[in-house]
């Protein structure tokens, strides 16, 4: 039998481990530095930044074939359990790494740009630099309880930069809202640290990895046996913990990457600058989640698996639905990301792990190239603002025509949302028709009510093409509405192009966004990433395992994949021809666009609410909290303080009622003693007359009498 | 003369001296009183004293009985003089320092 | 290594309150300093204790070659004729168990002196008191002996009463009040135990110098004392040799209870129709759980911490409280491990309840001090919860708890008091935006009520987590708390969230905005002093956070000790 400590005894000593270090420890550096510098911290950032990137396209290319270098050490002990920090370098972290510095550099350049006359810019790139350092932490470390320390890290930074503009009351709202919401996930991801623990007493991934193998279900226990320090450890649970462990952990992703029930911070935090939104809230912190599903995806049971998948699907879709009516165009875009997220996690959940990776990657790409688009898009309108032109540089109701203005952006923004749409020759068609295939697959084998999964996926394609090309249309074609909302603002200089800080990210990110970057083909089994990453095998006990996709016959995909291929490309086009119909230049909707405030009819109101989710959540649950806070301190400071004050006091009123007994009745009986003495003695006293003769009557009489008595 | 009046003549004194005693404010008064009351029994002494011809006691107790008269008229005067010195009157009734 | 280096520890803070003392009125300036001085003397003497503590010994709990730095000598005794005899030691000592304590008692006392700097009235009144609760709070951690123990608990009581009810705020009267009866009653519960035990257990080594067993205590080796508890028990000893004792460590051994004694192992004693030892060990827990504080015997904290000065609050909640946590540890869990299995689900159940209780409190204050002192009960819950557990990493979160939330408490007070110095308003609705005015005090808060919050790469997580996995692994491994109590436990954690980012939403983002006007003025950023107290603080927390090795290489074998002790009693 294996013995824990030597899985995860210390590795020999690796100089890959100074790359690693130097990695997390250049973000850090550029956290603490930039305080200090004033003007020139935005270059030195990008800078350390850029110093990054090479390193990590270097380690990319030195490791590109290896299957995985593992670091390991001790961090400390807790009685005889040793807790260890683990690093691996595999095909995973190096593809992350390599994007995440990518896209961090590149808004990093950007925000030159889009930041320049922000005074605090300074602590903005600083913590720019935080959030890449603990992003980079979740890519690196290879240990569930790291991954969850830099995982709340994260959650910081998003916290930080969410507020950044913190003198606006919705920014600390919408900061607040993140961070707690993320932390309602993280105590699933807490919970499920405390059932790995509690069974494998490591939470070093490849311990827990190697440990559920060898872990059996007896008489439904989920039972571990092995050996630690020697000793023969066995440690037995009922068999729904095992479930629980991956529905917990799960919760963590559920947060993190914005899944239903908890998706509803990712649109609120659009109130962080926009840079801020491509890099954290679209293509790296939110695929987090993602991310730590594949890290721990073979120890996923079937029912876990079960709950992703539905999640991934009910997100995918709620969000694209909500996404079709939003006149922001970050909300749009957020929408967007909720539900493109919806996708990978469903990919995850069905267990298709290299679909859904991949679509993490090409997401990456689209929708941080959609965001700066459309950051440089809110910049230039932000330039357009005067002392007497004031209004939403965000709200597409005062866009319009832009292609002619901005022909550059028009063409990034064109690339990457058809990317989006996922049609042919688009990245995201790749990885879409991936997830969709894998899908239909999956449910083939399972049946039953899991079609509503399909149905959903499906109709996402729809939805997204449609609010995509709403929103193409709204604001690139027919005429620029704002000088028709604000004539004042006619005037003023013309809308422009964006320079080369905002241009050069945004074309990039648009070429990585075609789909020829990764082979030349229309199927996803082409291209280098599948061949670089492979669906792993589930290593819980057999009877709870899900079945692996690549256990079903081949030719299912085969005959699947036409089908599925054909239906999306026909339903991403006739969302676009929907859009068209009703968006394109003096269509209906188009024509009153810029006149409406807020979408009529059932289906406008819902998605426009997100499904009231938001509303319930603050004006019931959140309400009922508050209400409940304040009448437990009521109870605390009246009922429970007021007991105590009221022993208090009845001990007083106690003493004193002591003290009138004792005044009263002790000492009375006291003085009834006194006074009766006293009386007797005042009755006597009368007798004393003082006069001599009175005495010698007494005594004669006295005397005759008792002459009397003796005579008689 | 028979014994019954002399008895009659003590009785009779002893009476007379014990209102003194009793009624008169006057100190003084009340120790010519009791110096009446002394006689009146030396005079029973004297007169019982026939029926002891051999030793006389009743005579020699009544002798007895005169020198302790003086020696306590002596003393009852000074004392007398003292408390009218003191009192600045020799009337009883006033003087009841000893009243409860 | 300084013989009798826990001795001048605990007795200098006590020399510098005679020197402040017989210092002359017009000295008035130097009694800081002198204060200062003796608690950096006391601070750095702690260090060395720290440092020369030897990691590697091993022992159960009940051992006394488990102890180091022990300085024994005999204080008082008593000769009862055929009762025996009873005899008091000065005795103290130190194992993992409350070393560190003892670190954070001297690092938290040492700021919290700075901290006194601004004190301006009755100062020699002050630094006198503060010098002397800092002895009875040193005294306290590293008494090993019941009776000293007890004496520099409650001796802790006097000082704290005179500092808040004479420096605190307007409603110091009641809160001091308050403070000591509430203590004195849970005091009161321990002294009761204190006699029981006192009656119950005797000392094996003096009793065989009194029976002529061994000539001196050097004789005394595991065999020697092993023959003369048996001889004990089995009655061989005569009743007049029998030494009683307040020792702590015997009292943690059942051999060393008479035989047919009231609280011994196998007493059919009985209270109420319960098991004696139960009795005994709930007296002590409820005693010690008022100045932990646990629901639901917290009210007196709110209202002490809200009157006391900052300093003061500084220690109360800095060490104060951990001397409630320690004690359990100490007296109940170590004396009536049986009991503590008994009742485990109870006193788990107690912190989780307070954890959310406080939490839920925390989230309805309007005084930001009261909130903070309402999120130490929330988060003195985990220690509780961690101790039920009865687990190696169970109990050492509740230690390595004890001693963050010293650290974080300590500089949550300070930065309250940094604000009421300026303002004398601590109303949260009263200030808005603060971050502008002050960005230097907004950044320490912001970390402080992260680290509070229980971030990881702050104290606070370390100690957290351990406690969340010692509890869950509780139930598989000796099964003293069932799995969804630290299940539920976590809501704590979003409570905690809830609340300071709802605070710093309130106070420190959005427009600045103050009540009063003048306030525009007094509102500075941090001065020198100021950091001086904080960054250590920050230095501290984090690098307990990043590196907990620190603490748990020195305290990992004592708590093994401990645990093994608790799981032996319940095989």
């Amino acid at each position: 039998m294996i013995d824990l400590n030597d899985i995860i005894s210390t590795t020999e000593f690796n100089p890959l481990i100074y790359w690693i270090i130097a990695l997390m420890a250049i973000p850090l550096l550029s956290f603490f530095t930039t305080t200090f510098l004033k003007k020139i911290a935005p270059v030195w950032a990008t800078l350390l930044l850029g110093i990054n990137l090479s390193i990590s396209i270097y380690l990319a290319s030195q490791y590109w074939d290896t299957t995985g270098v593992s670091i390991r050490g001790n961090w400390f002990s807790i009685g005889d359990t040793q807790l260890t920090y683990s690093f691996l370098i595999d095909q995973l972290a190096l593809i992350m790494l390599v994007v995440v510095n990518f896209i961090s550099v590149l808004v990093h350049f950007f925000s030159m740009e889009y930041m320049r006359h922000d005074e605090n810019k300074s602590r903005y790139f600083g913590l720019l630099g935080l959030f890449t350092f603990s992003m980079l932490g979740i890519i690196l470390f290879y240990d569930l309880l790291f991954i969850f320390i830099f995982w709340e890290l994260v959650g910081l930074s998003s916290f930080l930069l969410i507020g950044f503009w913190f003198e606006k009351k919705s920014a600390s709202l919408a900061a607040n809202k993140a961070f707690i919401m993320n932390r309602i996930g993280d105590l699933g991801f807490i919970t499920g640290l405390m059932i790995l623990y509690s069974q494998f007493q490591t939470f070093d991934l490849e311990g827990i990895k190697s440990l559920t193998v060898l872990s059996s279900i007896e008489d439904e226990n989920w039972v571990a046996e092995y050996f630690k320090n020697g000793e023969l450890v066995r440690n037995s649970l009922d068999g729904r913990w095992l479930s629980a462990a991956g529905i917990a952990l799960f919760c963590g992703a559920v947060g993190k990457s914005a899944q239903f029930p908890l998706q509803v911070w990712l649109p609120d935090a659009m109130e962080g600058p926009t840079p801020v939104s491509a890099l954290i809230h679209a293509a790296t912190m939110v695929a987090a989640g993602v991310f730590m599903i594949a890290r721990i995806f073979v120890i996923l049971d079937a029912q876990a698996l079960e709950v992703v998948a539905v999640v991934g699907a009910i997100t995918a879709f709620m969000a694209a639905v909500a996404a079709f009516s939003q006149f922001d165009i970050k909300k749009v875009l957020a929408y967007s990301t909720i539900s493109q997220l919806g996708y990978m996690v469903l990919a995850m959940g069905v267990g298709a792990y290299t679909a859904g990776l991949f679509h993490l990657v090409t997401h990456a790409m689209f929708k941080a190239g959609l965001f700066l688009s459309a950051g440089t898009i809110i910049h230039q309108l932000h330039q357009l603002e005067g002392k007497d032109v004031n209004f939403d540089p965000q709200d597409m109701r005062v866009m319009g025509g832009l292609r002619k203005y901005m022909p550059v952006t028009f063409i990034c923004f064109m690339i990457c949302a058809l990317a989006l749409a996922g049609l042919p020759g688009f990245s995201g068609f790749l990885s879409k028709d991936a997830i969709l295939l894998n899908t239909a697959v999956w449910i083939d084998e399972k049946g039953g009510g899991f079609y509503f999964i399909e149905v959903l996926a499906f109709a996402t394609v729809l939805i997204t093409a449609f609010y995509t090309f709403r929103m193409i249309f709204l604001v690139f074609t027919g005429d620029f509405r704002l000088p028709k909302l604000i004539p004042a603002s006619a005037t003023l200089k013309p809308l422009q192009e964006g320079n080369v800080f905002l241009k050069l990210p945004m074309v990039l990110l648009a070429i990585g966004s075609l789909s020829i970057i990764f082979g030349f083909t229309m199927k996803a089994e082409n291209t280098w990433f599948y061949q670089l990453i492979q669906d792993p095998i589930f290593l819980v006990p057999e009877s709870y395992a899900a079945f692996n996709l690549m256990d079903l016959p081949h030719e299912w995909f085969e005959n699947l994949h036409s089908q599925v291929v054909v239906i999306s490309i026909g339903l991403a086009l006739s969302g676009l021809v929907i859009a068209y119909f009703l968006f394109k230049p003096g269509a209906k909707f188009s024509a009153s666009f810029a006149e409406k405030r807020e979408p009529i009819g059932l289906v406008g109101q819902i998605s426009f609410y997100h499904w009231y989710q938001n509303a319930l959540y603050e004006k019931v649950i959140l309400k009922f909290i508050i209400w409940k806070a304040r009448r437990i301190a009521w109870f605390d400071r009246v009922i429970l303080d007021g007991f105590i004050n009221f022993i208090a006091k009845f001990q007083v009123v106690f003493a004193h009622l002591i003290a009138w007994f004792d005044r009263n009745i002790i000492d009375g009986f006291v003085h009834l003693t006194t006074y009766t003495t006293g009386r007797v003695g005042q009755l006597t006293r009368s007798v004393q007359s003082g006069n001599v003769q009175a005495y010698i009557m007494a005594a004669l009489a006295f005397l005759i009498l008792m002459l009397i008595w003796l005579l008689f | 003369m028979p014994l019954n009046t002399i008895l009659l003549l003590g009785a009779a004194l002893f009476c007379i001296g014990l209102a003194v005693v009793v009624t008169r404010k006057n100190a003084i008064a009340v120790l010519i009183g009791i110096e009446l009351m002394l006689n009146a029994a030396n005079l029973n002494l004297v007169a019982f004293s026939r029926f002891d011809a051999v030793e006389l006691q009743g005579q020699v107790f009544a002798l007895f009985v005169i020198t302790v008269a003086a020696a306590e008229a002596a003393v009852a005067l000074a004392i007398v003089i003292k408390v009218y010195q003191h009192f600045q009157t020799a009337n009883l009734d006033k003087i009841n320092e000893l009243k409860g | 290594m300084i013989e009798n280096l826990l001795t001048y520890i605990i007795f200098t803070p006590l020399l510098g309150a005679l020197v402040v003392l017989f210092l002359p009125q017009s000295k008035t300036s130097s009694f800081k300093w002198v204060a200062l001085g003796a608690l950096g003397v006391t601070l750095v003497l702690s260090v060395l204790a720290v440092t020369s503590f030897d990691a590697s010994v091993e022992g159960l709990t009940n051992s006394e070659d488990q102890l180091q730095l022990v300085d024994k000598a005999k204080w008082f005794s008593v000769e009862l004729g055929s009762l025996g005899k009873f005899s008091v030691d000065y005795f103290v000592g130190v194992d993992g168990l409350n070393l560190s304590l003892l670190l954070l008692a001297a690092i938290v006392l040492f700021i919290g002196a700075i901290s006194s700097f601004g004190i301006k009235q009755k100062q020699k009144g002050y630094f006198g008191l503060y010098l002397l609760l800092s002895t009875s709070v040193l005294g306290c951690f590293v008494a090993l002996d019941f009776f000293l123990f007890y004496l520099f608990f409650e001796f802790m009581l006097l000082p704290m009463y005179f500092l808040i009810g004479i420096w605190g705020g307007p409603r110091r009267e009641y809160a001091a009040i308050k403070f000591f009866l509430y203590t004195l009653v849970g005091s009161i519960l321990i002294l009761i135990v204190m006699i029981g035990l006192y009656n119950s257990v005797y000392d094996p080594v003096k009793t065989g110098m009194e029976a002529g067993v061994i000539e001196n205590v050097s004789e005394a080796s595991p065999e020697v004392i092993s023959n003369i508890q048996f001889a004990v028990q089995s009655g061989q000893i005569e009743s007049e040799n029998i030494v009683k004792s307040f020792n702590m460590i015997s009292m943690a051994d059942d051999a060393n209870y008479l035989p047919d004694s009231f609280l011994g192992k196998n007493s059919y004693g009985e209270i109420f129709g319960q098991s004696a030892r139960w009795m005994a060990f709930l007296a002590l827990l409820i005693g010690f759980a008022i100045k932990l504080p646990a629901f639901p015997f917290h009210t007196w904290l709110p209202d002490a911490h809200v009157e006391a000065p900052t300093a003061v609050s500084v220690v109360l909640a800095g060490i104060l409280l951990k001397i409630g946590g320690y004690g359990i540890i100490r007296t109940a869990f170590s004396f009536f491990p049986d009991s503590a299995f008994h009742y485990a689900w109870l006193i788990g159940f107690f912190g989780l309840f307070s954890i959310l209780y406080g939490a839920m409190n925390a989230l309805a204050q309007k005084d930001l001090k009261r909130l903070i002192a309402y999120s130490s009960v929330s988060h003195m819950g985990f220690v509780l919860l961690g101790l039920a557990a009865m687990t190696v990493e169970g109990v050492t979160g509740a230690i390595y708890q004890m001693f963050s939330h010293g650290l974080i408490s300590s500089m949550l007070f300070l930065l309250v008091g940094v604000l009421y110095d300026r303002t004398h308003d601590r109303g949260i609705e009263n200030y808005g935006g603060l971050a502008s005015k002050m960005p230097k005090f907004t950044i320490l808060i912001t970390i402080a009520f992260f680290a509070s919050l229980g971030l990881p790469g702050f104290s606070g997580f370390i100690a957290e987590l351990m406690v969340f996995i010692g509890a869950f692994k509780s139930s598989t491994v000796i099964g003293a708390i069932p799995y969804w109590m630290p299940v539920v436990a976590t809501l704590g954690l979003v409570l905690g969230a809830g609340y300071y980012l709802w605070t710093l939403q309130r106070m420190f983002f959005g427009k600045f905005w103050v009540k009063d006007k003048a306030w525009r003025e007094t509102l500075v950023d941090l001065n020198a002093r100021e950091y001086v107290m904080l960054i250590p603080l920050v230095i501290l927390i984090i690098w307990f956070g990043i590196y907990p090795a620190t603490l748990l290489d020195l305290i990992n074998n004592s708590v093994e000790g401990f645990t093994q002790l608790l799981i032996l009693s319940v095989e």
